[in-house]
């Protein structure tokens, strides 16, 4: 089943075109990677998708409803989940926290009931931080004791990224936009990655990931999606598109120019 | 009719002295990209230094006005020199450094208080200080002179920074800061200066105002909102829509103290100034009409 | 273990403030002393849109004004009870709030600032001209004390208590809210404003709501002052006013529950033990402003909680590499 199909989707910016009609579907259940050189267009796709930028033309449609016009919090609840390239964690606020603000498009109580503490606001919280602690256990962050309590600004890189991760999750989302998860990490840290990226798609959650690690896309992902110059220029699975030419001549050539 | 006019050329004159403030305000948000809550504070320093040099020690109006210039430059400068510079270079948020600038607003208002007192003081005209009359209307000379110097310094302003290497520099220093220093620009004292300039603005307005007014501490705080309301009117950050909002804003107050009622001019100006913010933050006047310094 | 310590210090700390009206027999002082019960709930209410939501907010003396003058003319004009009245004030200073806050709140910082700021004036100058209302520059005398079942709290002893009451309340609604999922949000607009509109957080509504409750801390603290002295003048509701309270959040330390509590007590004695040097009161609320931005931007609070964060990281640290 499809969950999400982007069709013929452009972008302009003043005179720029980041995307050029480009089109894909991602299967629902599926770890979906979109990759291509620097400038391809990848991240302005993500902020279409995301609801951060709006399309120029054509249209992107999730799980059966078109989302043009929707605002990034609309998409939150509709079930599209995001981290970002660079990272934007609340930094003031602790670990737990961080998590539970990811699940508050899934809660519901208000102001006065959180003023007076309510029993139902109460519960809820409950309720919302049990399930923080779980997902950080899921994600691997749940280890060490008391790093709940920690400030998430003064997580190392790594763990921020996992953690942008862990929040994102909270909003039981149906599909979760990955942009550059692994930049910064340690090679260690990159297998723990991969691993999680893998489970999450194993609990039905549908991956798409921006990513620069070959070595991490084409070990995790079930599809790839080549973009270059904002055109769509090769779509398959990991081992044909290692083998595409014409995805090696855009790397190369990338890499050609930047000598 | 005669009634109007007089109105006008007061709103004109005030106007003149808002829009001294705007452009100050306007200057320091493109070098700094923030907004001082101490520029209606400078001015009143400027009244102040003028009745000092001018009634207390009993300077020529000829000396007092660069004195008074020169010295609010250098006092420009020096804020900052010490307290904004510093700020920004540490990483400061912007809401930080605005409320620095009202701790300073606060510290100088009270600090004059000491110095001078909390009573009004008066200042004579170098022009006299009786009315000129044209048919039925009465002007004050003060009241022209403030509005044709007014259009004099924003004249040489212009020529200023456009036509002179050191404020291409400061243009330069305002719009990337980067390049302007790969340039050989000393940057830093290229913002220090621009806040020299906006500071020595508003004391010269201050000078030019003290003969009308008088001088008191609090006289700075309404003026200091209203020069910033020009800065918002004429949309902010540009040098001649400040010039254009201050008259604007003056003719409004005029008008509405005219027309309405004398105590409501102030609310009337604020309400305005708030309707712009709410539903036209980018000012008043279409800003590719405006070719800006 | 510091769960327990906090209730057993919070226990004492109240105990010792029950006892205050029977230490302190000098009228004056007890005055200070439900004055600064006072200004720690408007403050309480300015912390929540300037610490935890990080908004610039200057309009702190309009909300006060809006809640003694309202109660003020109501308590005198109607017949309803005094409490009522109060809440009235409250409640209708937190709908002002809101709807200055409705347009306000896509400003950026110093317009907000500016915005605020010329909401206060308002405030004041319609105080100021509205005639026999309002008592225009003479104000409001003889407003009436409070009467809560029959007790009239006559001194200013019996209303010491009252205030202590309400200073508790309004701390554990505080409390409540700014570890909600509202102040998550909050907090989260603070931190990051667009990863917060892509969690699901209308950023504007929440501004709006931290505004309407700040409305409601400010107006009430007001209405408390209204009919604490009895009497009520523009004068007291300048921006002046404004900048003292966010002194004290700033001192104290903003966005941490004892932040503005322990500004709020700091300055006000500091500026006891300076009433005598008169003007000199004010510049040094400007240096203060000026120095901690500089050197303590986190304030007193804040401060400290960093560097117990930071002596528990590192404990995790030591005890990670243990395992």
């Amino acid at each position: 089943m499809t969950l999400l199909k982007v069709d013929n989707v452009t972008k302009r910016f003043a005179g720029l075109t980041a995307v050029d009609s480009c089109s894909f579907s991602v299967e629902q259940g599926a770890v979906h990677a979109l990759i291509g050189p620097n400038g391809a267009g990848k991240t302005t796709m993500f902020n279409m998708i995301g609801g951060a930028l709006a399309v120029s033309d054509g249209a992107i449609n999730f799980d059966g409803q078109d989302l043009a016009g929707t605002l990034p919090h609309d998409r939150m609840k509709m079930g599209i989940a995001r981290t970002f390239q660079l990272i934007s964690l609340f930094k003031e606020m602790n670990v737990i926290e961080n998590v539970m603000a990811g699940a508050y498009c899934r809660t519901h109580s208000g102001i006065l009931a959180s003023m007076l503490n309510l029993p139902s606001a109460r519960r809820e919280a409950e309720a919302t931080k049990a399930r923080a602690l779980e997902l950080l256990d899921f994600v691997g962050l749940g280890d060490s004791a008391g790093a709940g309590l920690m400030l998430a600004g003064s997580l190392s890189y790594g763990e921020q990224r996992i953690l942008e991760i862990a929040r994102a999750l909270a909003g039981d989302p149906k599909l979760i936009l990955l942009d550059e998860p692994a930049a910064g990490m340690n090679p260690t840290e990159k297998i723990r990655l991969s691993d999680t990226i893998r489970q999450i798609a194993n609990k039905g959650v549908t991956v798409l990931i921006v990513e620069h690690d070959m070595q991490l896309v084409m070990g995790v992902a079930d599809k790839i999606t080549v973009l270059d110059h904002g055109v769509r220029i090769a779509e398959g699975l990991p081992k044909d598109i290692q083998n595409d030419p014409e995805v090696i001549r855009a790397y190369i050539g990338e890499g050609a120019e930047q000598c | 009719m005669q009634f109007f006019i007089q109105l006008a050329l007061g709103g004109l004159m005030v106007g003149a002295i808002y829009a001294l403030l705007g452009m100050g305000y306007s200057l320091i948000y493109r070098a700094s990209g923030l907004l001082t809550f101490a520029q209606g504070d400078y001015f009143m320093l400027g009244a102040f230094l003028t009745f000092t040099f001018s009634v207390l020690v009993g300077l020529p109006f000829f000396v007092v006005l660069p004195l008074v210039g020169a010295l609010m430059l250098g006092l420009g400068f020096l804020t900052e020199r010490v307290l904004i510079g510093p700020l920004i270079a540490r990483g400061s948020g912007p809401i930080y450094i605005v409320l620095a600038t009202i701790g300073l607003s606060i510290f100088l208002q009270n600090m004059a208080m000491i110095i001078w007192g909390s009573q009004g003081f008066h200042v004579p005209s170098v022009m006299g200080d009786m009315p000129m009359k044209f048919g039925d209307i009465y002007v004050v000379p003060q009241n022209l002179a403030i509005v044709f110097i007014t259009l004099g310094i924003m004249v040489a302003l212009h020529i200023f920074m456009n036509k002179s290497k050191v404020g291409t520099a400061l243009r330069a220093a305002a719009q990337d800061k980067m390049a302007a220093a790969t340039l050989g620009i000393n940057v830093v004292f290229a913002i220090g200066l621009t806040w020299g300039i906006s500071v020595g603005l508003a004391g010269i307005a201050g000078l030019l105002i003290a003969p009308i007014f008088g001088v008191t501490a609090h006289m700075g705080l309404l003026v200091g909102l209203k020069g910033f309301a020009a800065a918002v009117v004429g949309g902010y950050g540009s040098i001649y829509g400040a010039v254009i909002g201050g008259f604007l804003v003056g003719l409004i107050e005029a008008f509405s103290s005219g027309y309405i009622d004398l105590s409501f001019k102030d609310v009337v100006v604020f309400g305005v100034l708030l309707l712009v913010l709410f539903v036209r933050p980018e000012g008043l006047l279409p800003s590719p009409a405006l070719e800006d310094l | 273990m510091g769960q327990i310590n906090q209730k057993y210090v919070l226990a004492v700390l109240l105990v010792a403030l029950v006892c205050v009206p029977l230490i302190l027999t000098n009228n004056y002082l007890l005055l200070v002393a439900t004055l600064i019960g006072i200004y720690i709930i408007v403050n309480c209410g300015l912390d929540i849109v300037f610490g935890y939501s990080g908004q610039i907010t200057l309009g702190q003396a309009g909300f006060y004004a809006i809640g003694a003058y309202s109660s003020a003319i109501l308590s005198i004009h109607t017949e309803i009870p005094v409490i009522f009245c109060m809440i009235f004030g409250g409640l209708l200073s937190s709908f002002l709030g809101m709807l200055v806050a409705i347009p306000s709140v896509k400003l950026v910082h110093h317009f907000l600032a500016m915005v605020t700021i010329g909401f206060g004036e308002i405030i004041r100058l319609l105080a100021m001209n509205g005639g026999e209302l309002t008592g225009a520059a003479d104000g409001i005398s003889f407003i009436p004390k409070l009467n809560l079942f029959g007790y009239v709290f006559e001194t200013v002893g019996s209303y010491y208590y009252f205030v202590l009451a309400c200073v508790v309340v309004f701390l554990v609604i505080k409390h409540n809210l700014v570890t909600s999922r509202v102040g998550r949000a909050f907090r989260s607009i603070r931190d990051d404003n667009a990863a917060a509109a892509a969690f699901g957080i209308n950023v504007r509504r929440m501004k709006v709501t931290a505004f309407t409750v700040e409305g409601f801390f400010g107006g009430f603290g007001g209405a408390l002052y209204a009919h604490l002295v009895g009497f009520i003048s523009p004068e007291t509701f300048a921006l002046q006013q404004s900048v003292i309270f966010l002194t004290m959040v700033l001192l104290g330390g903003s966005g941490t529950l004892w932040g503005p509590v322990i500004g709020t007590v700091l300055i006000s004695i500091l500026f006891e033990a300076l009433q005598p040097f008169g003007q000199v009161q004010m510049v040094v609320y400007g240096l203060i402003i000026m120095v901690v931005i500089m050197f303590l931007p986190r304030g007193i609070a804040g401060t400290l909680n960093d560097r117990f964060n930071r002596q528990n990281s590192k404990k995790l640290e030591l005890s990670s590499d243990a395992s």
